[in-house]
């Protein structure tokens, strides 16, 4: 009986150690929550501001990377990097400006240094934002039905009158 | 009689000054030479492969794009054996463990070794040598002379590149 109360009493404790541990190793790693972008839909060479959740702990220095890309010509320009700061509990923000003309879309991730042991945790995941490109960007390489002078109306009548006279002319003449 | 044992040895100088002033104009063209320790903790230099067509590859690893150039490098590299190709990450915030760790990855999940040359830009001259103004993946194929002929920025797919190559092998 004495054994077995013994047994118990070890059993609850080392369950009590791996889950204090496993609560420990959650709340250290920080992770990434929401995150917004304004404007959402940012334009070509405008300044993009992001927003962050980020909860961890000791966390003492967040950098925040936007990259441009284009989806057009297949290729990825500039990194823009900022230290974002932090404006509440475990939300940091940070603003870039964007500078080429060709970007059609951008990626952001983050590096978070958190004072334990140095860690810097370089994300994996990044969030994509297309830009809000302008009509004649948009049409680029689009097809479209609508417009062109062959649909400004009176062009059929203008040859049909054409006709008429080209018509009324060989009938005189053959008379 | 003492003239020419003046004039022999100054027309040997001069021969000898001549051939090498033109060697030297052989030896590399107009390619930018650079020094890159590569992830192996090799130290290549650029010229060190004269006589070899070289495609320099600058990317980096959070570039969609360069990271689907990887495959289309490796069928070069399998077909192209005289080929040396030498892959720079151009991004200065990554690290030579980002690197390796993407390596690792490409290797765990598609079973692609890159068995090529790998090296960080870690100060950024080579980058702003080759990429200058422009985006990543940036292809420059450099001939046995070592001179520049082709470069493109952004994804290039395998028939584009071979044929390329294919110019200057």
């Amino acid at each position: 009986m004495k054994y077995i109360k013994r047994h118990y009493i070890f059993s609850l404790l080392f369950i009590t150690f791996i889950l204090l541990i496993s609560a420990f190793n959650v709340s250290g790693i920080p992770t990434v929550g929401n995150t917004t972008v304004k404007p959402a839909e940012p334009t070509l060479k405008s300044q993009v501001t992001i927003t962050a959740v980020i909860t961890g702990e000791n966390i003492t220095d967040v950098v925040l990377y936007v990259e441009e890309c284009s989806s057009v010509l297949q290729t990825c320009f500039e990194t823009h990097k900022t230290n974002m700061t932090k404006t509440d509990d475990n939300v940091y923000t940070g603003t870039v400006t964007l500078t080429r003309d060709e970007t059609t879309y951008i990626t952001y991730y983050f590096d978070i240094t958190d004072d334990s042991g140095e860690t810097t945790i370089q994300n994996s995941t990044a969030w994509v934002v297309n830009l809000k490109l302008d009509e004649e960007n948009d049409n680029n390489g689009g097809t479209s039905n609508t417009g062109g002078d062959k649909g400004t109306p009176g062009f059929e009548i203008l040859l049909v009158l054409t006709a008429l006279f080209v018509f009324v002319l060989y009938y005189k003449i053959k008379r | 009689m003492e003239k020419k044992f003046i004039v022999i040895p100054v027309l040997i100088i001069l021969l000898f000054s001549t051939l090498s002033g033109c060697t030297k104009s052989e030896t590399w063209g107009n390619a930018p030479d650079f020094t890159l320790k590569t992830l192996k903790g090799e130290t290549i230099t650029l010229s060190d492969f004269q006589g070899k067509v070289i495609i320099l590859d600058l990317f980096g690893v959070d570039c969609p794009y360069c990271r689907a150039q990887m495959p289309i490098l490796k069928q070069i590299y399998e077909n192209y054996s005289d080929v040396v190709i030498i892959s720079i990450d151009v991004y200065y915030y990554e690290t030579e463990e980002y690197l390796q760790s993407f390596i690792d990855f490409i290797y765990e999940q598609y079973g692609i070794s890159l068995d090529w040359y790998f090296g960080m830009d870690s100060d950024g001259s080579i980058g702003k040598t080759y990429v200058k103004n422009n985006g990543v993946p940036r292809l420059v194929i450099i001939d046995k002379k070592g001179n520049i002929k082709y470069e493109k920025s952004g994804y290039t797919s395998y028939s584009d590149l071979s044929a390329e190559l294919e110019k200057y092998i």
